[in-house]
């Protein structure tokens, strides 16, 4: 697996601010809400105090080229509600959760359906499902997209780290290999700290293993447009 | 007597009013029937048709919209462009159609170009991927809201007033919601109920002097259909019924009071007259005779009374009758035709001892012992033997009750003979006769009829005259009109008959005579 270019904050390209660089555990570097305009301590931050021994949370960029258009502060719920329908259309039937809160999207892509067991190589049978996911990305690029890789609680918890590490990285790379502009994207792993679903039976693990895409859209700020 | 009178009064104006109520209330059905059901059925046809239109509408966008993101290949060249002409104008709900990327309108075509809206809310985001987007401000142009459906890189911009057909409505106040959501109304700045306080069908408001009605259609996507009229709109619409039911009213309701003070009148002035006949000796008193069928001998007589008015008009019993009941003048009727009787017929009753006169008597002199004290002592005053007068009981006069039983009895014990009279048209059974102490059975004259006729009908008589003689009474045949009667009867035992064979009715002149011959 390739290793990507680990930079430091990055500046702004606009006077809209966003984060989509590594950071590591503690760093002071804080992460835009595109949608809220308010800084915020970025999550890692909080969730590597808990768990001092091992670093659990870190971000990958693939690159900090590109540039992202800012919406216009009216048009982002018209923007959001048809991705959503959009993303709703093409990927009927796929086993993917899909919601739409707060102004995000959230796609929640079980492990399974696109990584066989222990492995970081996208299946062929996950195709369609990440096709259409792209042709969506593609046409709404005014967001940021945020790709962040989970795993059950079995086995050793620095192996889970990185294998979430390894398959969020392999989905952030399969987007930008198909034309998303990498500026767009974040890369964070959670390895088995953020479970949704109960690790003691298998129907939970199997919801636990689990890759999670986030779309929040990039806003203008108001008094400057 | 008073007192009667005022019952009957009172009587007559209970029916009166009554009939005029029960008249008001069929006209108050009629005009509800037709009026308020006729309304509710028409908006209920009306509001089916428009939710089905506004379905279609909302089908046929969403189908189009799908047609329209299959066939695109190079969006906004010409043929696009003339696509979404062509589809539009076909359309007169259709406002615009519109070809997005993302939240940017790229080309489009209809009436109202360059304006793309982007309503911050979605109304609703369907599992299919269709957006819809309920009339808004947001969606506002020259004054009308819009309703807004994208599905992929289409959108089509739907005017709803296009979906409520005003001119069906003619003129009402009308909201049309589709999911439940408010879609059009008419007027546009009509304010209506919250739709959930309303309910199915047609409701009147008495407050607010509104009638309400809400339908609702849930096919495909629920759909309710809300039309509010004030009253006074509704009773203009059913004018011509309220006319037609109020002219109706007009003429029966006279129609029917006339009728009742028209028949009242005549039946009271009838019972007036008759109780003045009566105690004016007015009535007539006439005798069929009795005679012995085997002989042609007379044996007595049926008395019948006959009434003649002032006016020359002859008031048949069967009328005259049943009044005099109603009135409570019978025993004053029997009465006086006892004294009739004495007075034409009292020496030849005495001159012959075995001649008895038969008068008939009703249920209302059982009542009391009145008629039969005057039968003792004018019987005693006339120097007659108690046998002169046998009594005639009909078979529905025999109430069951002890005292008439007693009553019957202490009237033998004297010496009268009692027969029953028009035995088999009532429905007392041979145990009921049995309680009855009794002397003679009349058997009636439809039975007599019958007798030349068929020989089923025939049976029953046979019965009737074999129940008589199992009770040991004599038996009289009435209506006896020819030979053959004559001799059937006499074949099965029956000796005594009455009836035209023999004579018809006489007046007491006549029966003198009557009984000097065939005595």
């Amino acid at each position: 697996m390739k290793k990507m270019p680990v930079p430091s904050c990055p500046k702004t390209p606009l006077n809209c601010l966003f984060v989509a660089i590594i950071t590591l555990a503690g760093g002071g570097c804080s992460l835009w809400n595109p949608l809220t305009e308010q800084s915020e301590p970025a999550r890692i931050t909080s969730l590597s105090d808990s768990t001092k021994s091992s670093p659990v949370n870190r971000k990958a960029t693939l690159s900090d080229s590109g540039k992202i258009n800012p919406l216009p502060p009216e048009q982002v719920g018209y923007y959001m509600d048809v991705q959503y329908a959009n993303l709703q259309q093409k990927l009927r039937n796929q086993g993917i959760d899909l919601s739409l809160q707060n102004g995000k999207i959230t796609m929640i892509i079980p492990g399974a359906t696109i990584f066989d067991v222990n492995s970081t190589a996208i299946n062929k049978g996950a195709q369609s499902a990440l096709t259409a996911i792209t042709g969506v990305l593609a046409e709404y690029d005014n967001t940021m997209i945020t790709v962040a890789g989970h795993t059950d609680n079995q086995g050793e918890t620095g192996y889970n780290q990185e294998l979430s590490e390894q398959r969020a990285l392999a989905i952030g790379e399969y987007l930008s290999q198909r034309g998303i502009t990498p500026t767009r994207l974040v890369i964070q792993y959670f390895g088995q700290n953020r479970p949704i679903a109960d690790n003691s039976i298998p129907s939970g693990r199997a919801e636990n293993r689990r890759v999670e895409l986030i779309i929040e859209p990039i806003v203008a700020r108001q008094s400057s447009s | 007597m008073l007192a009667r009178r005022d019952k009957i009064f009172f009587g007559i104006l209970a029916i009166t009013v009554l009939g005029a109520l029960a008249l008001s209330l069929l006209l108050g059905w009629y005009i509800w029937r037709e009026s308020v059901g006729t309304e509710e059925q028409r908006l209920q046809q009306l509001s089916q048709r428009l939710g089905e239109e506004t379905e279609q509408a909302i089908i046929d966008a969403r189908n189009l919209l799908e047609a329209l993101n299959e066939k695109v290949t190079d969006p906004c060249n010409a043929a696009h462009l003339a696509m979404m002409q062509d589809v539009a104008v076909a359309r007169p709900y259709i406002r615009a159609i519109g070809y997005w990327r993302a939240a940017e309108r790229l080309c489009g075509a209809g009436f109202i170009q360059g304006i793309s809206f982007t309503p911050p809310k979605a109304s609703r985001i369907y599992n299919s991927g269709v957006i819809a987007w309920w009339p808004s401000e947001a969606t506002e142009v020259g004054g009308v809201q819009l309703f807004l459906m994208r599905f992929g890189h289409h959108d089509v911009v739907i005017d709803p007033r296009l979906l409520l057909n005003v001119d069906l409505l003619e003129g009402q106040m009308a909201g049309l919601w589709v999911e439940r959501l408010p879609m059009i109304t008419t007027p546009a700045n009509a304010i209506f109920p919250p739709l959930e306080s309303l309910k199915q069908g047609m409701t009147v408001n008495q407050s607010t002097g509104q009638m309400i009605s809400r339908f609702s259609l849930g096919t495909l996507l629920p759909i309710d259909i809300v039309a509010i009229q004030p009253m006074s709109e509704f009773w203009k619409r059913y004018l011509p019924t309220l006319i037609t039911a109020g002219v109706l009213a007009l003429l029966l309701i006279p129609l029917w009071v006339f009728a009742v003070v028209r028949y009242s009148r005549q039946h009271l002035s009838l019972a007036a007259e008759l109780r003045d006949a009566i105690t004016r000796n007015k009535l007539r008193v006439n005798y069929q005779p009795i005679v012995d069928m085997s002989n042609g001998r007379c044996l007595g007589a049926e008395s019948l009374a006959r009434w003649t008015r002032d006016n020359g008009e002859v008031v048949g019993p069967d009328i005259f009758i049943p009044i005099a009941e109603e009135a409570g003048l019978a025993t004053d009727l029997a009465r006086a035709m006892l004294q009739g009787i004495l007075r034409e017929l009292g020496d030849l009753l005495k001159q012959c001892p075995d001649l008895s006169i038969n008068l008939n008597l009703s249920a209302q002199d059982f009542q009391t012992d009145r008629l039969f004290v005057h039968l003792e002592t004018e019987l005693k005053a006339a120097g007659l033997a108690t046998s002169a007068i046998k009594l005639e009981i009909t078979e529905r006069a025999l109430v069951d009750s002890d005292s008439a039983r007693q009553q019957i009895r202490t009237l033998r014990q004297q010496g009268h003979l009692v027969a029953i009279d028009d035995f088999g048209t009532g429905y007392s059974s041979l145990s009921y006769l049995e309680s009855f102490e009794l002397d003679a059975l009349k058997i009636d004259k439809s039975f007599v009829d019958a007798i030349e006729n068929q020989a089923v009908t025939s049976s029953v008589i046979v019965h009737v005259i074999e129940m008589a003689k199992s009770l040991n009474l004599d038996i009289i045949a009435e209506g006896v009109e020819c030979d053959h009667q004559a001799d059937w009867l006499l074949s099965q035992g029956v000796r005594l008959g009455q009836g035209y064979l023999f004579s018809r009715p006489l007046t007491a002149r006549q029966f003198i005579d009557f009984h000097q011959k065939y005595s």
